[in-house]
């Protein structure tokens, strides 16, 4: 058989485990399917408590529903970051290794339930931002919007993959991950750039992330703080190393492994 | 006396596994402030500068509360979860010991532990932004806590009786943390929400809670605003009485009892 074969074997068994686990936990689609519009009502008044004449404003509405699109986006690839800790207490990556899987293609089962996540938490929050708070929801630049979430999930996918690995011999990756799911967000573009103030907006370019995440608001209000095509190309060569960073680290890590037996980078 | 004996001994072995997780504390502690930082600076962003402090007070309260909700009820899911894992449920309705000492021996440590938390996290929230003078007020805060988060308890044990009939403790809990988060007026007054998750919220003992440790920090708290406690404590004898029937059904089908 040859390697490419293999290769696509590998993945499609990988993913076909993803889907087995998350069809196994039905109460677990229950819970996510009612809690998400709790959570998203809960997070747009917690920011909007602040100005709530906004609540009146269509295009904020429509702004903040964009940015907690994209807060789920990170969210459920980020936590796809805390599977390899697990695989490790488990014992199961191990096992992953002697059949010959790389620690990204064992991570792949872990994504595909991200993207789903991402398949039915994002559409779900639309409908409620549009059915609980009025919102007329609109995309001022669809083809943009398309390539920038293309980017942002390869991008987050390879960011999980190098974040399981650098967290891999944590006891409890998820207190990390739990405040990052914040932070990277809401400090890199997910609120909208024209509402920041000036001293603000500039700032905020230095974040890597601003690069994946500013795009897909931007698109969907019209309001690219940057060129468009400059924003997506630098999203476009960070995604590029951060796959090879992630490749780097995996490398390292099994490296480590076989020398000292114990899966940690440091 | 026996009771209290065995009461005092699970509460001593509960507080040192808590001290064992130490990340987990510094995370809890973190937490309201990280999140209500980042309201306020979004608050600020949004208003041009003019989100003031005591609206930051005011989130960083909820925060705190809403996380002692939310570790109170995770634990109360995860408590009975890995009882049915571990098989420590049916040594604890073989031991002779009564099976409600047991798990209020957890509750009982869960809210100290919270009401420590609450007095950490309230005491640098109270310094920064009314002053050191103000810092008395937490004291009438650790009273208050004492009674209010009673309901809790009893609402705790419903949520631990749920985790038992699904048998996964995270998205009970999780589907419970969201409903509780959102309707209790945490981070936004309940005024903002739709009629319907208003009563819910007023329904659910939280948002009584949240609402008394305001005003209680602010000084304007007055015994008449008990009122409502005296009929969330329904929630306790609820909380009570399920769990007697629980432990009924559980003890007929494991087969086990002291």
């Amino acid at each position: 058989m040859s390697g490419r074969a293999v290769f696509t074997g590998r993945v499609f068994a990988e993913l076909e485990k993803g889907l087995t686990i998350y069809a196994r936990y039905k109460i677990w689609l229950f819970s996510d399917l009612i809690s998400w519009p709790f959570w998203t009502i809960f997070f747009f008044l917690s920011f909007l408590m602040y100005a709530p004449s906004l609540l009146s404003s269509q295009y904020h509405l429509n702004a903040f529903t964009w940015s907690f699109f994209t807060f789920i986006l990170v969210s459920s690839f980020m936590w796809a970051s805390n599977f390899l800790a697990t695989s490790a207490q488990a014992g199961i990556l191990e096992y992953v290794i002697i059949t010959g899987c790389s620690i990204r293609e064992h991570m792949l089962g872990r994504s595909i339930v991200s993207f789903i996540d991402l398949a039915v938490g994002g559409p779900l929050l639309l409908l409620i931002s549009a059915a609980g708070f009025g919102t007329r929801l609109f995309v001022a630049y669809p083809h943009l919007m398309f390539v920038a979430l293309v980017l942002a999930s390869a991008f987050f996918y390879f960011f999980s993959s190098m974040l399981a690995v650098l967290l891999v011999s944590l006891r409890s990756p998820w207190i990390i991950i739990n405040v990052a799911q914040f932070i990277i967000p809401f400090t890199s573009g997910a609120i909208p750039v024209e509402v920041l103030p000036a001293e603000l907006r500039s700032i905020i370019t230095y974040s890597p992330f601003f690069y994946i995440i500013h795009p897909i608001v931007a698109s969907a209000t019209g309001q690219y703080f940057l060129p468009p095509g400059l924003v997506l190309t630098v999203g476009g060569i960070l995604c590029l190393a951060t796959y090879l960073a992630s490749r780097v680290l995996e490398d390292v890590l099994l490296r480590r492994a076989l020398r000292h037996g114990k899966f940690t980078i440091f | 006396m026996r009771a209290l004996n065995q009461l005092a001994g699970i509460v001593e072995a509960e507080f040192k596994a808590l001290i064992r997780e130490a990340g987990v504390f510094i995370f809890v502690v973190f937490f309201p402030f990280m999140i209500s930082l980042l309201t306020y600076g979004a608050g600020q962003a949004l208003t041009g500068g003019a989100a003031s402090p005591t609206q930051w007070f005011y989130q960083l309260i909820g925060f705190t509360i809403m996380m002692i909700a939310l570790t109170m009820s995770s634990s109360s899911a995860w408590y009975f979860r890995r009882g049915m894992m571990t098989g420590r449920l049916e040594y604890i309705l073989a031991a002779p010991i009564s099976p409600l000492t047991a798990v209020l021996s957890s509750a009982l440590t869960n809210t100290i532990f919270n009401i420590a938390y609450f007095i950490v996290v309230a005491a640098i929230g109270v310094i920064a932004v009314y002053g050191a003078y103000y810092l008395a007020n937490i004291l009438g805060v650790i009273l208050f806590l004492a009674l209010a988060l009673l309901p809790v308890i009893g609402f705790n044990l419903l949520v631990g009786i749920l985790t038992i009939f699904f048998r996964e403790p995270e998205p009970v809990a999780n589907l419970i943390n969201a409903i509780v988060s959102t309707v209790s007026g945490f981070a936004y007054p309940i005024i903002l929400l739709p009629s319907f998750l208003q009563i819910l919220g007023l329904i659910l003992p939280y948002s009584h809670i949240v609402d008394g440790v305001r005003e209680i920090l602010a000084g304007s708290f007055r015994l008449a605003q008990l009122s409502p406690h005296i009929f969330l404590l329904g929630y306790l004898i609820l909380g009570l009485a399920v769990f007697k029937v629980g432990e009924a059904v559980y003890v007929r089908k494991s087969g086990v009892h002291w």
